[in-house]
């Protein structure tokens, strides 16, 4: 017969570690259909025909948290042989507790005692043979740190199974016996003998997830109303208190306490929950995560798959890296520089016609190198040399840096022109050991099998563009769940919801909300996937739906465009978007808590801060992969998927009658897209296809918003994109196109974020279900609402028109002030919990 | 007399629980039933919620959860 061993035990009770010892690399990771808790199951490493669930880390067998329900519905399918309870022995009446309630499954238990260094350490002794006699069970002491015992747990599991014997439920006192004998006579027929026993308690506790089969003419609830009125409690009451009578008498037959100082964790916390260093060690802490994942050490990483793998390739060693970028960006502004007195002197008619050979050659062989003979280039050049030292000309660059939305505008002189000429395009392989980037060893391999053009295309800059900007993440993923896990395996996350709950509990949100905010001002995918950390469904929800309302880093080239291009870098831009960010959280927060999916949900917070300790490596990596891998598996596949259909949609389209792959992005269906849905658009100032085409291409990466525009904006050559854009701007709005710009960076920062992002919330909500509907949804017509007031209120307080948009902001206002500060509404208690309440 | 009302650095044991619903029955599962004894360790930075030690492991409940649990000095 199969052996299927289950997994239970208290949360921070080495689960996790014990899980890993045992199955190695064999394992599997998944949600449980319809939530999101991890379903983990794995083969032992010994013996691949033992196979091992991991169930959630529960306290008890109440049907009240999603973790217990699942762990309840797993024991009573019996598809498992044996239950193996981890007990921590450093805290062994409340894991017990657990265990008692393990017995009733009519399944074999046996118990690992886990963590006797930490008893020992403490001065006490545990009698793992009195608890074997006490409870019938095998018990065996297990270091799932060390490794010690686990062979020895593994055979009494198995030799349990192979037996099959249910252990006997403990007995309570006679009074209650009598009660729940009463209840267990008349329990029908059907009922197996091996159950009987644990559905006469959940009857007996009112439990609103007792068998359905239980049909009976008896009235079980007299006798439970009997029982309460003798012992004065609610019957679920009496049988925890009998079951932790039951522990607290076998208990001096166990352990032995024979000293008890300071224990090493109560002398942590008094530096780390104490009342004044508290907070600014958390702030400390948090920073460190947030510069090495972030900004540091992840960006590093992020940067290099980036522009390395994901692009002309990478340095073995950093320092060519350096010397090139920097001779890149030279030779960038040496070309701007060219064009632009090139562009100057056709202007001014110096020489216009070798002007416009030269402007051909910019970038060439020819330009940059003086050995590559052409005739045309050469005489072109002495020409117009000739011509423009006489004259007496200036050029005007204008560049937007597409990376940080920045603007370069500087004049040019007949001697920078010169300089500039002498600026060569750098080699890479001159500044060290240099590998290709995937990019260009596909376009080789492409080349070779002489590829079609559409395909070189679609694998360039669809696949390889899109699917890389993703993986990109990967690295600061990677170094953020390394260091999450740090905090969660030492114990410290517990100990940050117990500082911040007071303040983060008033908006809806728990206490570790924080750090899914802080780190979505990176990047909002490892941002939504930290939500993991947060154990209150409603908050969890919540904090999905708002986190990406803060401007993450791809965000901040739209910021620093409208910023320079319209505010003329007004230092109030960038601060006031991570203020609409956090004030958008807020808001958001206390609305959304008044509305029925989020009442009478209020978690109890009632969180055990269990001891300090120190995780073991491998467990710190196996988090962080189990993570990791599961953002990449989703790039290659739905984010693929609709990578493909960006690409296509851009470059096909309707052109001169015909379908065929387009030249200009205006004929293509993206253009066509953006103009059926730019009517959308128009109440906040945008109603043009062009900015409806941005924002659609910004959801695939937000980042991609700047390099839109500014290909649908150069219509122009003679005047700088940004300005075609205000002037399109103006024309929509009969000249406030300053406000629709600001309008334009609002609606970006707050909607649905980039495909990366909704992937990752469509993971923690649990797939494509009401609650990705309602995250989505709700970013959308949140940026709307808070775009339309914008534009409208900053419009009619420039002196433009009152029209019905601006009525309507009114009423948005209106109907947000009115979400904001109305009362909560009566409190509902869901129904199962006043089912159980109704005793009370 | 509440589980509120004891100052960090006391003692006190419960009497009855008058919460309902979930959270009673989270706080009964975590071990604090009739007769435990209960010690207050410390009050988080923003004077909520309270940390203390049942039954030798430390736990954290809010100051509105404590006001349902009734206890007496010891």
């Amino acid at each position: 017969m199969a052996t299927t061993i289950a997994l239970v035990g208290n949360p921070n009770s080495g689960k996790t570690t014990l899980f890993n010892q045992l199955t190695g690399n064999h394992q599997y990771v998944g949600n449980w259909p319809g939530v999101t808790v991890e379903r983990k199951t794995g083969l032992l490493k010994a013996d691949h025909d033992v196979e091992i669930v991991d169930l959630p880390g529960i306290y008890s067998l109440s049907p009240y948290s999603n973790e217990e329900v699942i762990a309840r519905n797993y024991l009573s399918e019996r598809e498992a042989t044996v239950i193996l309870d981890i007990v921590d022995a450093s805290n062994l009446e409340r894991n017990l507790y657990l265990t008692t309630q393990l017995m009733e499954f009519g399944i074999p238990v046996v118990i690992a005692l886990n963590q006797m260094d930490i008893v020992k350490k403490r001065g006490y002794k545990i009698k793992s043979e009195a608890l074997s006699q006490d409870l019938g069970l095998p018990v065996v002491e297990i270091s799932a740190l060390r490794g010690d015992g686990i062979e020895d747990v593994v055979a009494e599991s198995i030799k349990a199974s192979n037996k099959g014997i249910a252990p006997t439920p403990v007995r309570f006192s006679q009074e209650l016996e009598s009660y729940l004998s009463t209840i267990e006579e008349h329990l029908p027929e059907s009922v197996p003998e091996q159950l009987r026993r644990f559905e006469t308690i959940k009857i007996f506790e009112r439990d609103k997830m007792v068998s359905k089969d239980i049909t009976s003419s008896f009235d079980f609830n007299e006798v439970v109303i009997a029982a309460e009125s003798e012992f004065d409690d609610n019957s679920d009451a009496i049988i925890t208190n009998a079951r932790y009578k039951y522990i607290t008498d076998i208990m001096p037959d166990i352990q032995r306490r024979t000293l008890s100082g300071l224990s090493t964790t109560e002398k942590i916390d008094r530096v780390l929950t104490n009342r004044i260093l508290a907070i600014p060690i958390f702030v400390v802490i948090i920073t460190l995560v947030y510069f090495i994942s972030i900004s540091t050490v992840g960006t590093y990483f992020t940067d290099w798959v980036n522009d390395g793998v994901f692009g002309d390739g990478w340095f073995v060693a950093s320092q060519g890296r350096v010397a090139y970028d920097a001779a890149s960006d030279d030779y960038t502004t040496a070309t701007n520089d060219i064009s632009a007195f090139l562009t100057a002197a056709e202007d001014n008619d110096v020489d216009p016609d070798d002007a416009e050979t030269l402007a051909t050659y910019i970038g060439s062989d020819a330009e940059d190198d003086a050995d590559t003979d052409s005739s045309e280039y050469t005489t072109a050049l002495a020409n117009f040399e000739a011509a423009a030292s006489q004259a007496d000309i200036t050029g005007e660059t204008h560049a937007v840096d597409q990376d940080t939305g920045e603007i370069d505008e500087h004049s040019v002189s007949y001697d920078d022109f010169l300089a500039a000429l002498d600026v060569e395009e750098p080699d890479p392989s001159d500044y060290g050991p240099w590998v290709p980037g995937i990019p260009v060893l596909t376009a080789a391999g492409l080349a070779a099998i002489d590829a079609p053009a559409w395909l070189t295309d679609l694998v360039q800059n669809g696949i390889i563009a899109g699917v890389g900007a993703v993986l990109g993440f990967v690295p600061q993923i990677m170094v953020l769940f390394f260091l999450l896990a740090i905090l969660e395996g030492t114990g410290y996350m517990a100990r940050v919801t117990f500082i911040l709950d007071r303040i983060f509990r008033r908006f809806g949100l728990s206490g570790k909300t924080f750090i899914p905010m802080l780190v979505s001002t990176g990047c909002g995918v490892p941002g939504v996937m930290s939500t993991r950390t947060i154990e209150s469904e409603s908050a969890r929800h919540l904090t999905i739906m708002t986190t990406t309302f803060m401007p993450c880093s791809a965000k901040l080239p739209i910021i620093a465009l409208i910023s320079t291009a319209f505010f003329g870098g007004a230092w109030w831009v960038a601060p006031s978007a991570y203020f609409l960010g956090i004030a958008s959280i807020i808001v958001s927060g206390i609305m959304l808590k008044k509305t029925r999916p989020f009442l009478g949900e209020e978690t109890p917070y009632i969180m055990e801060l269990p001891e300090y300790r120190l995780p073991r490596f491998v467990d710190l990596l196996r988090s962080m992969w189990e993570r990791a891998w599961a953002f990449i598996r989703k790039a290659g596949t739905i984010i693929l998927l609709a990578t493909i259909l960006v690409w296509y949609l851009s470059n096909y389209g309707i052109e001169n009658g015909s379908y065929t792959a387009v030249q200009n992005m205006d004929s293509s269906f993206l253009a066509a897209f953006g103009n059926a849905i730019c009517w959308i658009f128009a109440p906040i100032g945008l109603g043009n296809w062009e900015c409806a085409s941005a924002i659609t291409t910004g959801l695939m990466a937000k980042e991609n918003l700047v390099g839109t525009m500014a290909v649908l904006y150069s219509t122009n050559p003679d005047v700088a994109w940004t300005t075609t854009f205000l002037q399109s701007l103006n024309s929509l709005t009969m000249g406030y196109g300053y406000c629709a710009a600001f309008s334009y960076l609002v609606f970006n920062l707050l909607c649905a974020p980039c495909i990366a992002a909704m992937g990752a919330i469509k993971r923690e909500m649990g797939g494509f279900n009401k609650w990705f509907a309602a995250a989505i949804g709700y970013e959308m017509t949140f940026a709307w609402c808070v775009a339309l007031m914008f534009f409208q209120f900053s419009k009619v307080a420039a002196g433009g028109p009152v029209d019905m948009w601006f009525i309507l902001a009114i009423i948005v206002a209106a109907v947000m002030l009115f979400m904001l500060f109305r009362p909560y509404p009566k409190q509902q208690q869901n129904l199962g919990v006043s089912s159980a309440s109704a005793a009370a | 007399m509440t589980l509120n009302d004891i100052k960090p650095g006391n003692s006190c044991r419960v009497i009855k629980l008058h919460d309902t619903g979930q959270t009673r029955r989270r706080i009964l599962d975590m071990g604090i039933t009739r007769g435990t004894e209960i010690k207050v360790n410390k009050v988080a930075p923003l004077n909520d919620p309270i940390e203390m030690t049942v039954r030798g492991y430390h736990l954290s409940l809010r100051r509105s959860d404590c006001r349902g649990i009734e206890v007496e000095a010891i």
